[in-house]
């Protein structure tokens, strides 16, 4: 049996070889996930603003202009601005022509206001179609306001008021770096099912399906046979995707436990998740039924599992935490960033019962395969007996 | 037609794959991407003050500007916090210092300390955002002895009211999706099918070309209107979106429809499996959803991103089509221009696919 087991692997390996068509869909996808949800993480974070200046009598070192500095200013927190200056009809076109996400408009005498202690009020336009968007400008303009008070008003003791004295618990991570711990995490639970259900199809695909049938133990050695190679090929793959994703992504390894981690992780989650690839491509018998129904289940997984933020703070936590994806996040948040240790040891004890739980239904499997196997042949003989002495 | 349209609805894996992209999208993006996050914070009041208690009431009140709450605000004791903190069950801690309306009475600028589970950079940014938010409102009007103190205030003017909650805008773009990627690959399935089962040589044979194009473009519509009017429903149905004029989603379908079609003729004539060029419609067509505003406006962007959105001529198909289907109505100059350059683009491609179609229908 182990000579067939390793046969199967190599014919695995030389099917993949030969089919790089299908390699190369399998690495799409994860570079496609990364561009659409990381990419759109990096790419609000400086808004172009129009100002439409109605300050005529401003100065150089009038208030308008420190407000429109500090309105400018590349610190604190993003979004950041852009201003550019424009008369009325030019902002108005530009906003009407979607050239501009916002027009700030400051009114005739509002330096000599600020100057008075009686501000008056600025406006913003802006559009309202994309909730996210338009918190991000009604807040990124409430925050510079606060660092214009705290800057000419409460650093300067001029006025009372209260300000922020903010304490960070961990070291500064984009949530795009972020979010880089659960697509690694994807991409083995993704390869494992779609290489797994793409060695698991060939079969039926290449017409091969009798003679494994016919070879003694012949299903069962193709089955673990095609579940290792899944496993060896999605390592291959998940070494190529890596680096890419550590050369267009900005994923770093802090250490080498890190690297380890990984590897825990990849071992696992492909181990848990080849099986079911390669018993669904068996079933389907057909490569172009596998990619649409293996992006799904692995895409959902990875979203309920704190794909986009930690799972503590998402809905369903109580639940979801106990998914191997969840674990697996979690152990690559803490070995990439050091976030979250607190759930480290209960991670690894859900995956290991995982593990546990795969070898355990897959014995159970070939339990009752073979018991269904010898009933059917105990029935075949004793119809052939019950047809001779008929005879 | 017929025989691409008969086709069509006999193989249940040529729907699927027309469909489950969409409906993958729609439903991840609609469940998962399309939230606001409301922090929840632990709130430490160290007396019972009445400038804390204003300030607690704002932080627990705040809103956003679609009426979602800023922040899940507990008021705990000061050990309950701190446990609650460590365990990671608030994000933050807000500890009012006493005596609060003495301080400022007195002219101070006091500092509210706030400890942050910084997890990522996201979740720090909106939550100080927020809170600097809170702080303006406090520290406007703010009355110490006879003096009232005032900070600059914005008059925020949106083009509708309260702002729509992301899930509509990620719905409309899907549905826009829905009807480029719809008619893309069902031209790719009807024009590479051709080439895969060889049927094609039984097609050089039809005196003009330009019918079997036609009457697979024709089929690409009605499949794509099946296409678009499923995730039609399934939003209705799952989200309750429903675009704003209806009758005006037939202009634009067509109007997607000229646009889409040609460049996806042009790669089905070229590659000629229905596979490959399935995916790589499929890879182009997301791709550009994406970059020309499918989760965000292109015009809040800046930098590489903008410029390709500017450059990419969907982005001017999906501008005047979410926001029609959002707002209502957009400038007419808007419509012009975007009519304009998607027109340009659609025609190209058409006579492209036509004149590529035919060299490889010939060589066959």
């Amino acid at each position: 049996m182990m000579v067939q087991i390793l046969a199967e692997i190599k014919k695995s390996i030389k099917y993949w070889k030969k089919h790089k068509m299908i390699a190369l869909v399998s690495i799409f996808p994860p570079l496609l996930i990364c561009l659409l949800f990381v990419g759109v993480f990096k790419t609000t974070g400086i808004v172009n603003v129009v100002v439409v200046n109605n300050d005529i009598e401003q100065q150089a070192d009038s208030w308008t202009e420190k407000f429109l500095d500090v309105m400018e200013t590349r610190t604190g927190t993003i979004p950041y601005f852009t201003l550019v200056s424009k008369d009325e009809a030019t902002a108005g076109h530009m906003f009407d022509m979607h050239q501009t996400f916002a027009i700030l408009y400051i009114p005739e005498g509002f330096g000599k206001s600020i100057e008075d202690g009686n501000p008056l009020s600025v406006s913003v336009k802006f559009t309202a179609a994309h909730e996210d968007i338009s918190k991000n400008v009604r807040l990124g303009i409430e925050a510079r306001i606060y660092d214009f008070v705290k800057l000419y008003g409460l650093d300067t003791n001029a006025r009372p008021g209260i300000t922020i004295e903010r304490n960070l618990q961990n070291e500064a991570l984009p949530r795009s770096g972020y979010m880089m711990a659960g697509i690694l995490i994807w991409t083995m639970v993704f390869f494992g099912l779609l290489i797994g259900g793409a060695l698991g199809a060939n079969e039926k695909e290449g017409g091969t399906q009798t003679y494994i049938k016919m070879a003694s133990k012949g299903e069962l050695s193709a089955l673990i046979g095609k579940w290792a190679a899944a496993v060896i090929i999605s390592g291959v793959m998940l070494i190529i995707l890596t680096l890419c994703y550590m050369l267009f992504f900005g994923v770093k390894f802090p250490n080498a436990a890190s690297v380890l981690y990984l590897l825990i992780m990849f071992f696992a989650l492909t181990f848990i998740f080849s099986l079911p690839g390669v018993l669904y491509g068996m079933k389907a018998g057909d490569f172009r039924l596998v990619p649409a129904p293996m992006i799904i289940l692995s895409i959902t997984l990875w979203l309920v599992s704190g794909a986009l933020n930690p799972l503590e703070f998402s809905a369903g936590y109580a639940f979801f935490k106990y998914l191997p994806t969840s674990s697996g996040i979690r152990i690559m948040s803490y070995a990439l960033f050091n976030r979250g240790e607190q759930f480290v040891q209960e991670s690894f004890t859900i995956l290991l019962s995982w593990i546990a739980a795969v070898f355990v239904l897959f014995f159970i499997g070939i339990y009752l395969n073979q018991s269904k196997h010898k009933k059917l042949s105990l029935h075949r003989n004793q119809q052939s007996i019950r047809t001779r002495s008929a005879d | 037609m017929k025989v691409d349209l008969k086709m069509w609805f006999r193989q249940p894996k040529l729907l699927i794959m027309s469909i489950a992209p969409l409906l993958i999208i729609s439903v991840f993006a609609g469940f998962f991407l399309a939230k606001v996050e409301i922090l929840p914070v632990a709130i430490v009041m160290e007396d019972n003050d009445p400038a804390a208690v204003r300030l607690k009431d704002y932080l627990m009140k705040l809103e956003s500007g679609s009426g979602v709450t800023w922040f899940h605000a507990e008021e705990d004791g000061n050990a309950a916090a701190q446990k609650k903190f460590e365990n990671g069950e608030v994000l933050g801690l807000i500890t009012i210092p006493s005596n609060l309306s003495g301080k400022l009475n007195s002219g101070e600028a006091v500092e509210i300390p706030i400890s942050i589970n910084n997890i990522n950079d996201d979740v720090t940014k909106n939550f100080i955002q927020r809170m600097q938010y809170a702080f303006n409102c406090f520290n406007e009007g703010l009355v110490c002895g006879s003096t009232v103190y005032h900070i600059p205030r914005v008059n925020f003017i949106a083009d509708t009211s309260p702002d729509l909650p992301m899930l509509k805008y990620i719905c409309a773009s899907i549905l826009g999706l829905a009807m480029l990627l719809g008619a893309s690959l069902a031209t790719v399935f009807s024009v590479a099918r051709e080439f895969e089962d060889s049927t094609i040589k039984e097609l050089v044979m039809t005196p003009k070309l330009i019918n079997i194009l036609g009457g697979k473009l024709l089929s690409a519509i009605v499949q794509s209107i099946i296409a678009a009017v499923f995730i039609l429903l399934e939003e209705w149905a799952v989200f309750g979106y429903l675009p704003k004029n209806l009758f005006m989603q037939l202009l634009y379908f067509f109007w997607g429809v000229l646009f889409s079609v040609g460049l996806a003729a042009v790669i089905a004539s070229k590659m000629k499996r229905t596979l490959t060029a399935g995916i790589l419609i499929m890879v182009i067509n997301i791709g550009s959803w994406w970059v020309s505003g499918g989760l965000a406006p292109s015009e809040a962007w800046t930098g590489l991103l903008r410029i390709i959105a500017d450059y990419w001529p969907g982005t001017y198909f999906y501008q005047v089509y979410i926001n029609a289907s959002l707002l209502g109505n957009v400038s007419g100059d808007l419509i012009a221009r975007n009519m304009i350059i998607t027109g340009i683009f659609g025609a190209a491609m058409l006579l492209a696919a036509y004149a590529v179609f035919v060299k490889e229908v010939r060589e066959v």
